[in-house]
């Protein structure tokens, strides 16, 4: 994204990230047209309704006429019942106007923000289908800008902008049609100037379609500085880097206010420009009547008619010109939000099968694993893990250890080798069954805005709240959730600063233990749960993980003492493997590691 | 107004001089069908060439200099606009970074996303359109409606009764859609919250599968942003017709009345039709009527938002006369004084009653259980948080009477939860001290045990880390993080609970080089008691009190709870490890 354009530095929300293909015109109005297509109905009506009152329109000058020639007598002999008539008449008309009008505009309403909805939907609910590595490469403040400001901007033009546009055509289209009965060869003259308003029309949009889509893309930029600017605030503040930051945020908001300005700008000569050339085509129109006048081929009230009627054409022209900026923001923003669409989603499951619940035999065979082409990760990785066994993944950070749990969960796909759960091949069940066998407790904890209780249920619907209230007793997360100043229904997220990390960390396992799955994933669950705390825990712990395969990888290893294999990996591959004691014995890689954590400074 | 309308002070000349143009521009538009007219009635009836050519010149020119007018009108609107929304946004954003903890939790970190974005956005709009198109409306309405007074005064009789149900229609819009916009920003803004949680979760929500859930989650946010969007169109939608109705009552009345007086002969006809057409004219400038509201409203809204942010002021600021803090002279680094604290919002206490101290130079480490206070003395020792009640010393001074960034400076702390940016790994660490050099970076990168491992990267220290840093393992950006704290050498060092993802021997390692090459008063909060035993003085604390402070001895005699967390720790691990090593 960030090199889109060739623009470089700032210090947030730049970098190489998701390549978003660029989209064409076509594509953007196919997609369009896909959330279109479901309101033809609504759409007929609407275009029923503004024929309807744009008849009615033009009908009432003439109502008007007649209810004044009902007064052509002068004074004393005003023809009162014509003109109550016509005034009545007037009446009605005007009513039902008004009628279609409001009927116009509701439907018009309700079906854009319905299409607005539906996009909204649509592209969340793709969103939720892509891969890690999608979620890996993006800036969440640029998606957030997809997802709110452009769609929000596709939204204005389409309700305020779209009836003119229609209302436009069919004046055009009839007005046209008019100046054509009145005199073929006075249309032709006024019509010179439509190919050359038509080129520069042209010419203007497709200069500021450029200028728009990076208005849009310095847009997001900009939402995506603001977002990790405040999300790192606590850090920023540490380093005193308020003054850099506010820094870099003039540059992205200069860089924004730049390609704003020139966007408006020049889609704001269209209309003055498009202005000149319906005078100028008003102007030939005129001085050839005039000259038709004279040779006898045209009488005065046609041309009059005619003129009136060119006017008609230009209005509607004039009109768009002056939204123009609108039009192309909103298509800019279209190609920004329907380009997500675009991105590939998880890798479809062709011929997968289900698996209801695992008996818990994982069969790791030779797998070969890289997150960059070039950079291979793990290698040679087997593992048998019996059902209900135990196993730990110790070694120095960055051997691969989370790695191997991503590849278990299938967030990743493996580029070579296979694992099985109970003997058949994860590539053939589906994503989220292999997922749902495992509960995960992460190091990095991630708490929704919600209550404690929504909280902690995530982990299983169902759970009823003598479920919940026992598991977090369990985790030991039950006593600070008492203190909390509603209890189970306070209201947290992940920014809250008052709860401690710890305590986080509790929660979600208590949100693992309500799951209740068939195998366990702890990626250092406990990391910054105090010892005696975890002791505490152990007990629920240990019984979360009776009779139930379970994959642990922690530093402290007090905790995996018991386990029935401990896996020593050392840059992506496994170097020793056997029980505590044995590998003790060995006196290799895990005897050291073991010893570190007594050994004095 | 608030800080939004002294925003616009600034461009109050340029927006008058920017309306009037376009104004002048529109009038323009409105002389042509005059000139029109006599290029028709005396040039084209006529069969007279030179009137039609002459005048048609004439319309020539004067339309160029209309389009010419409008033109600049157009530039200076978009100026005009387009920069107020960048001093807005530069504003807010100036402001939001002297924000402390307690108003970033106010407000919220989405909420302030879609209040320095889409908010200034609304205004900035409302501010272009008033420039550009808003600004004809009251100038015909009030031009057509003077003519018409002027026309015939009793005939104007009709207007005047016409007033107080426009202003009817105005007022219901008002008072129906304000609320109404006002909701749908507060919605924009969960919606933003609902993204924002997904992008950060995925893997929570994967690994639990609970994507449908999070979609029921978006659906009913974003039902709730269609459901006030419709709430708004639905009234809106009355306006244009009602208005026009309104006005087009007005025209039979005139058409019924101006009868009357034509019947005895106090009107031409003449003078009804040129009646009807001011009408028409003030109509015509009615077109735009909801859109003008509808962007009235929000922009309202909006404006209310982005006031609210401005006018929220942290009590946790610079003194205005901010005494230095120098080191050298201090016994004491740091000195807390009976600290109690409460967090905002919270009904228990999260430190009662702390007090301890530790001399220049020395290490102090800090343990206990989960939810113990740890960190929250971090918060309160950089001032993220005031406390409540007590005293905080850095060398001796009063930590509120000095400058906010001179403490923040002199302190170095590795937060808990390890926070980088994208940018190159040596831009991340240059944030600890901007004029770092190359060298001193890899100084601290060897400190943090880090330095061989960014060594052999194809890119070195220039490697790009995505948002987030997702390209590296936890324990890789803790100590990046680490490094980034050892750069800025500060007087102190803090270090909470920062080598969590570290295995044993990488943090020995670590310690031992902090120990050997920094010579700061150093913090360390840790879990692990082999981190904590060798510090000259240790902490212990549990449910916000002090409950042991000395050294490993003393607290082993003394302190039940910190033999409870050795013994959970090396009781039994060592008698095995002797084993092995027996």
């Amino acid at each position: 994204m960030a090199n889109a354009f060739g623009i470089k530095g700032a210090s947030f929300g730049k970098g190489d990230v998701v390549d978003f293909k660029r989209i064409d015109k076509v594509k953007v109005l196919s997609h369009l047209w896909v959330y279109a297509r479901r309101h033809m109905l609504r759409i007929c009506l609407i275009l029923f309704f503004v024929v309807i009152s744009n008849i009615l329109a033009l009908l009432s000058p003439v109502v008007t006429g007649k209810a004044i020639a009902a007064m052509e007598g002068g004074p004393g002999k005003v023809d009162f019942s014509l003109l109550a008539v016509n005034a009545g008449l007037l009446g009605v008309l005007y009513l039902s106007s008004a009628l279609f009008t409001w009927l116009q505009n509701i439907f018009m309403i309700r079906m854009t923000q319905q299409v607005i909805y539906d996009i909204r939907v649509d592209v969340f609910s793709h969103i939720e289908s892509l891969p890690m590595s999608f979620f890996d490469g993006v800036y969440k403040g640029d998606i957030i800008s997809r997802i709110s400001y452009d769609i929000d901007n596709i939204s204005s033009c389409f309700s305020t902008d779209l009836v003119h546009l229609l209302t436009g055509v069919i004046t055009v289209t009839g007005s046209l049609l008019m100046m054509i009965m009145i005199n073929p060869t006075l249309t032709l003259v006024f019509c010179i100037i439509v190919p050359v308003s038509f080129l520069f029309a042209r010419k203007i949009t497709k200069y500021t379609r450029k200028l728009f889509r990076l208005q849009q893309y310095k847009y997001g930029e900009l939402n995506a500085y603001v977002e990790e600017a405040l999300t790192g605030q606590k850090t920023l503040k540490a380093y005193c880097h308020e003054q850099a930051s506010v820094e870099g945020f003039h540059k992205v908001n200069g860089e924004l206010n730049d390609s704003g300005y020139k966007a408006q700008f020049f889609s704001s000569i269209v209309m003055p420009v498009m202005n000149f050339l319906s005078n100028l085509g008003f102007l030939l129109v005129s001085s050839f009547g005039a000259f038709l006048m004279l040779r006898g081929r045209l009488d005065i009230s046609n041309l009059s008619s005619f003129i009136l009627y060119s006017k008609k054409f230009s209005g509607p022209i004039n009109e768009t010109a002056n939204i123009i900026n609108v039009i192309q923001s909103a298509f800019s923003a279209s190609e920004r939000v329907f380009s997500i669409l675009e991105v590939t989603p998880e890798a479809r499951e062709e011929e997968t099968r289900h698996l209801e619940e695992a008996k818990g035999e994982v069969d790791i065979h030779d797998i070969f694993f890289s997150y960059l082409p070039d950079k291979e990760l793990i290698t040679h990785f087997s593992l048998k893990a019996p059902k209900g066994s135990h196993i730990a993944i110790v070694g120095h950070t960055g051997a691969g250890k989370t790695t191997i749990a991503n590849l278990l969960m299938k967030f990743y796909n493996y580029q070579k080798g296979e694992i099985r759960i109970d003997r058949k091949d994860i590539q053939n069940i589906e994503r989220q069954d292999v997922r749902s066998q495992y509960g995960m407790v992460l190091q990095d904890t991630w708490l929704f805005q919600g209550t404690v209780m929504e909280n902690l249920r995530y982990g299983r619907f169902e759970a009823t709240d003598e479920e919940v209230i026992a598991a977090a007793k369990a985790a030991d997360a039950h006593d600070f959730i008492m203190k909390l100043p509603q209890g189970y229904d306070t209201v947290i997220s992940e920014d809250v600063t008052s709860m401690s990390q710890g305590q986080k960390q509790l929660l979600t396992i208590a949100r693992a233990l309500i799951a209740d799955p068939p195998m366990l994933i702890l990626d250092e669950a406990t990391s910054s749960v105090d010892t005696i705390t975890e002791n505490k825990i152990q007990k629920a712990m240990d019984l979360l993980m009776e009779g139930r395969t379970s994959f642990v990888i922690a530093h402290r290893l007090s905790t995996i003492r018991n386990a029935d294999i401990i896996i020593v990996m050392e840059e992506g591959k496994i170097v020793e493997q056997g029980r505590h004691e044995e590998l003790l014995e060995k006196k290799g890689a895990y005897y050291t590691l073991y010893n570190s954590q007594f050994a004095d400074v | 107004m608030g800080r939004v309308g002294k925003y616009i002070k600034p461009y109050f000349v340029g927006i008058v001089i920017a309306a009037s143009m376009k104004v002048l521009g529109s009038l323009v538009d409105l002389a042509l069908p005059y000139i029109t007219s006599i290029i028709i009635d005396d040039g084209v009836a006529n069969g007279n060439l030179d009137i039609v050519v002459k005048y048609g010149l004439l319309m020539l020119a004067i339309s160029v200099c209309g389009a010419l007018v409008t033109l600049r009108a157009h530039r200076n609107a978009v100026r005009i606009s387009q920069d107020f929304a960048k001093d807005v946004r530069n504003g807010m954003f100036e402001h939001i970074q002297t924000f402390s903890m307690k108003e970033l939790e106010g407000i919220s970190t989405s909420s302030l996303i879609t209040r320095i974005t889409n908010d200034v956005q609304q205004v900035q709009q409302l501010l272009m359109m008033t420039m550009r198109m808003f600004m004809r409306t009251p100038v015909l309405a009030i031009g057509g409606s003077v003519m018409a007074f002027v026309l015939d005064p009793k005939l104007s009789m009709i207007l005047l009764v016409l007033l107080p149900f426009l202003y009817f229609v105005m007022q219901f819009t008002l008072k129906k859609t304000k609320p109404i916009y006002k909701r749908l920003q507060l919605n924009l803004d969960r919606l933003t919250t609902v993204v924002r949680e997904n992008l950060t979760g995925v893997k929570v929500i994967k690994a639990f599968g609970r994507q449908e859930y999070e979609k029921e989650r978006f659906f009913q946010r974003s039902q709730d942003v269609k459901d006030a969007e419709l709430g708004a169109g639905m009234v809106l939608a009355v306006v244009n017709p009602l208005i026009t109705l309104l006005m087009n009552l007005a025209v039979i009345a005139v058409v019924w009345f101006g009868g009357l007086r034509v019947n005895v002969g106090g009107m031409q006809t003449g003078q009804i039709l040129a009646y009807l057409n001011y009408l028409t004219m003030i109509l015509n400038s009615f077109t735009n009527i909801s859109k003008i509201f509808s962007m009235c409203t929000r922009a309202s809204a909006s404006g209310a938002r982005i006031n609210q942010v401005f006018d929220t002021v942290s009590d946790i600021r610079t003194p205005d006369s901010a005494v230095p803090i120098s080191m050298d002279k201090a016994e004491q680094a740091i000195c807390f004084e009976n600290v109690s604290f409460t967090y905002p919002g919270d009904t228990h206490p999260s430190l009662e009653d702390v007090s301890f101290h530790i001399e220049k130079g020395r290490t102090l480490a800090i343990i206990g259980p989960t939810g113990g206070g740890k960190s929250t003395l971090i918060n309160l020792l950089i001032r993220f948080y005031d406390p409540d009640k007590g005293k905080i010393e850095v060398a001796g001074q009063d930590i509120r009477r000095v400058s906010l960034e001179e403490l923040r400076t002199k302190i170095s702390v590795v937060l808990q939860k390890t926070m980088l940016f994208s940018g190159t790994i040596s831009e991340n660490i240059r944030w600890g001290r901007a004029d770092a050099s190359i060298e001193e970076i890899q100084a601290a990168c060897d400190v943090a045990q880090m330095d061989d491992y960014i060594s052999q990267l194809p890119q070195g220290y220039e490697t790009q880390l995505s948002q987030g840093a997702v390209n590296l393992s936890g324990g890789q950006k803790q100590r990046i993080s680490i490094a980034r704290g050892v750069v800025k050498q500060g007087d102190i060092l803090v270090m909470d609970d920062s080598s969590s993802a570290l295995d044993f021997t990488t943090d020995l390692k670590l310690r031992q080089a902090v120990k050997a090459k920094l010579s700061c008063t150093l913090v360390i909060i840790a879990q692990r008691i082999s981190t904590v035993m060798n510090a000259d003085r240790i902490l212990v604390m549990d449910k916000g009190k002090v409950v042991g402070f000395g050294n490993h001895s003393q607290l082993l005699e003394s302190c039940p709870i910190y033999q409870e967390i050795y013994d959970s720790q090396m009781g039994s691990g060592k008698a095995e490890g002797g084993a092995v090593n027996g």
